[in-house]
């Protein structure tokens, strides 16, 4: 497990993105290694969250920076007429999708998250985010996130993308 | 529409290594996704014929799984008690670290031939029905 | 007269001039046509648009880097590649196309063009399997010979779809268990990188068909230090960076692949940097001049797909840094061409995610010097060379 504790770890140790891609590629190199984190930090990042230190859109589901989005790449299905784990009409939630987790801001928990993507309408769009804590290349295609993630939905026409929780991890 | 099906559990430490590995194909209850990932429901009925208990092991996204050998073994036991406990022969003898170790070093280089032979051997048997033509 | 008075006469004057009918200049009718492109050039490149924000249709502009000035366009269709065939006489675009846009019944082709006309002259139905991700340069490929084009499948079970280019049919499917994409390294061989850090190499007959499968050691492991998926190719030796900036350079050219020791790409200074490579398509070697380049920022852990700021220049022979060429705005991809110079082809997609299009810088390698841009390139993600 340790291998996986460390990889949540260091997850969440680099959300840095506002709604637009270029500010959060900006902020990346500017400060996303000043909030180092490890796995001790939790009370010292519930403590940030209360001192209003942490992204201004951490509670906010339409933004980028949104905690349970620590993993998103794609459309923002919020921004898109759907929800954080809700596809916006018209729309299907994928059956597949790839798993990783992302700590609660204020109850310092780490939730299981999976991406799932909503197909089966053109592309929507708007509210690019493209964070990619625990992405890696295709040959661990399960952990990609550029893949199409519509696997075994009605078409492989990507809409935008959700991070639904599936669970707690303890 | 699709629902994910179980809802948020605070999970055990197998059923977490199945919902962060296994989970985003083979979906909350095994149940799998016909034509894109094989239902593990069922799944027992390998250990019950010849080149099943390997295949288990040997088919790549287990193999090849970010996971190492003993957590393999946790959570292929903890799929087949959790999601096929009714096809499960009382004599199973639990999948162990050092097997998943031999097992695994096979490299799995036909799939479906494989699949398909043991399958034959399921039919053979009577576990499992012929497909139909 | 005061300068500024004889100038506006001046200027006066001359659109009077300009404005003036004069019958002796009147211009003939046009005559339009189609243009041909001449043969494809050394300092030719492929710049693979993605087609975002909407991804309906990807395509790809044909750029002579010399002029920095696009000659002519491939049209794709949904996440489509680009594969060229190695005598040049034919583009190929593997393409997904919906029967009604974005509904409908899928259907997945190679789709073929003459290289002077760019006329579409043909289609191979392959099975509607393949690979659909933000576009990866290996996802398609073509043997040395031509004769057999590799199109990566996933379902997510992958396997690649082998095209018989001379007959235009579809040959088979090889399954390629826990492997991806399709290196070409022989005229009867591919290879595809797998989940453990091993090589699987596919040897083929002359049908296309698979002949043998060797599973190499694993070169890397994917759980300390993954290597990009996207490696520079000279022949069949492959160059793949990493997430942690090492260069693991694997022989592709027998029946086992075989991985060298990797050589780090950055110093302890460097580290301390926090310099690490990261982008799209991150690495490129110029053979001629024996260099590798590599895409590099400065970010902590998991900015495997941060903007480059500088290409690093490796002496390949030396493994060592020759070189820091700082690039004007960001990088995502980078490619090296040598038509009559060594030259640094830069795809800067920040500018797409500003402006709504990406664009493409050179700089002279020799030198480090920015020669210029060509802008208005949409979303380009993947550079293929001639």
């Amino acid at each position: 497990m340790d291998k996986i504790v460390e990889q949540m770890t260091r997850a969440i140790a680099q959300r840095t993105s506002r709604r637009s891609f270029l500010a959060r590629v900006g902020k990346v190199i500017l400060g996303a290694a000043a909030i180092p984190l490890l796995p001790i930090d939790r009370v010292v990042r519930a403590a940030d969250a209360a001192a209003g230190k942490l992204p201004k859109g951490i509670e906010d589901d339409t933004s980028c920076d949104y905690w349970k989005y620590c993993a998103v790449d794609g459309y923002l299905c919020t921004c898109c007429g759907g929800g954080s784990h809700d596809c916006p009409p018209g729309a299907t939630p994928s059956p597949t999708s790839w798993v990783g987790t992302c700590r609660h801001p204020s109850d310092g928990r780490d939730y299981i998250v999976s991406y799932r993507d909503c197909c089966g309408q053109a592309s929507c769009g708007r509210c690019l985010c493209a964070r990619t804590e625990g992405e890696m290349p295709l040959y661990r295609a399960q952990l990609d996130s550029d893949l199409i993630w519509c696997f075994g939905a009605p078409t492989m026409m990507y809409h935008c993308s959700t991070a639904e929780i599936v669970g707690v991890k303890s | 529409m699709l629902t994910s099906g179980a809802p948020p559990v605070r999970a055990e430490q197998p059923a977490q290594l199945y919902m962060l590995n296994c989970w985003g194909c083979h979906r909350p209850n095994g149940e799998g996704i016909p034509g894109t990932a094989p239902p593990l429901q069922g799944a027992a009925d390998f250990l019950k014929v010849k080149g099943g208990r390997q295949y288990l092991i040997e088919v790549p996204g287990v193999a090849q799984s970010a996971l190492n050998d003993e957590q393999v073994a946790e959570v292929m036991n903890w799929i087949l008690q959790t999601f096929s406990k009714e096809q499960l022969p009382r004599d199973f003898k639990p999948y162990s670290g050092d097997e998943v170790k031999q097992l695994r070093a096979v490299r799995m280089l036909e799939i479906t031939k494989t699949r398909n032979a043991v399958v034959a051997e399921m039919v053979a048997a009577k576990i499992r029905p012929a497909a139909k033509p | 007269m005061s300068t500024r008075v004889r100038s506006l006469v001046l200027l006066v004057a001359a659109i009077l001039l300009v404005a003036a009918p004069r019958a002796q200049a009147q211009l003939p009718p046009d005559q339009m046509t189609s243009l041909a492109l001449p043969e494809v050039g050394p300092g030719w490149i492929f710049v693979l648009d993605a087609g975002f924000p909407s991804t309906a249709a990807a395509r790809v502009y044909i750029v002579d880097t010399g002029r920095l000035k696009v000659l002519g366009q491939v049209s794709g269709g949904y996440l489509s590649n680009f594969v060229l065939a190695p005598d040049h006489h034919e583009f190929y675009s593997v393409d997904t196309f919906y029967s009604r846009g974005w509904r409908g019944t899928r259907t997945d082709v190679v789709s073929i063009f003459d290289a002077k006309k760019l006329n579409f002259s043909g289609e191979v139905e392959i099975p509607p399997k393949r690979l659909l991700i933000v576009p990866k340069r290996d996802s398609a490929s073509i043997t040395p010979d031509g004769e057999f084009i590799l199109v990566a499948n996933m379902t997510p079970a992958t396997s690649i779809s082998v095209v018989d280019t001379k007959a235009r049919k579809f040959v088979g499917e090889i399954e390629t268990p826990g492997c991806v994409q399709a290196f070409p390294s022989g005229n009867r061989q591919f290879d595809s990188i797998c989940a453990d850090g091993s090589i699987l190499t596919v040897q083929l007959d002359d049908s296309g068909k698979a002949k043998g499968k060797t599973t190499s050691k694993p070169f890397f492991d994917p759980g300390k230090d993954p290597v990009f998926d996207q490696p520079a190719l000279v022949g069949s030796r492959a160059y793949f960076d990493s997430y942690y900036g090492n260069l693991y350079e694997v022989d592709l050219s027998g029946a086992e692949a075989k991985g060298a020791q990797p050589w780090s790409l950055i110093t302890a200074a460097d580290k301390a940097g926090k310099w690490r490579p990261g982008g799209w398509q991150t690495v490129a070697v110029e053979p001629k001049s024996g260099v590798l380049l590599v895409l590099m920022h400065q970010g902590g852990d998991w900015t495997h797909k941060q903007f480059g700021t500088e290409v690093w220049v490796y002496d390949l022979a030396q493994r060592q840094r020759v070189k820091r060429i700082k690039l004007k705005t960001q990088g995502y991809s980078i490619f090296a061409t040598n038509a009559d110079k060594p030259m640094l082809e830069v795809l800067d997609l920040q500018t797409s995610m500003q402006e709504g299009t990406g664009q493409l810088e050179a700089y002279n390698l020799t030198t480090g010097k920015f020669v210029g841009k060509l802008d208005e390139l949409g979303s380009p993600f993947v550079i293929y060379g001639p």
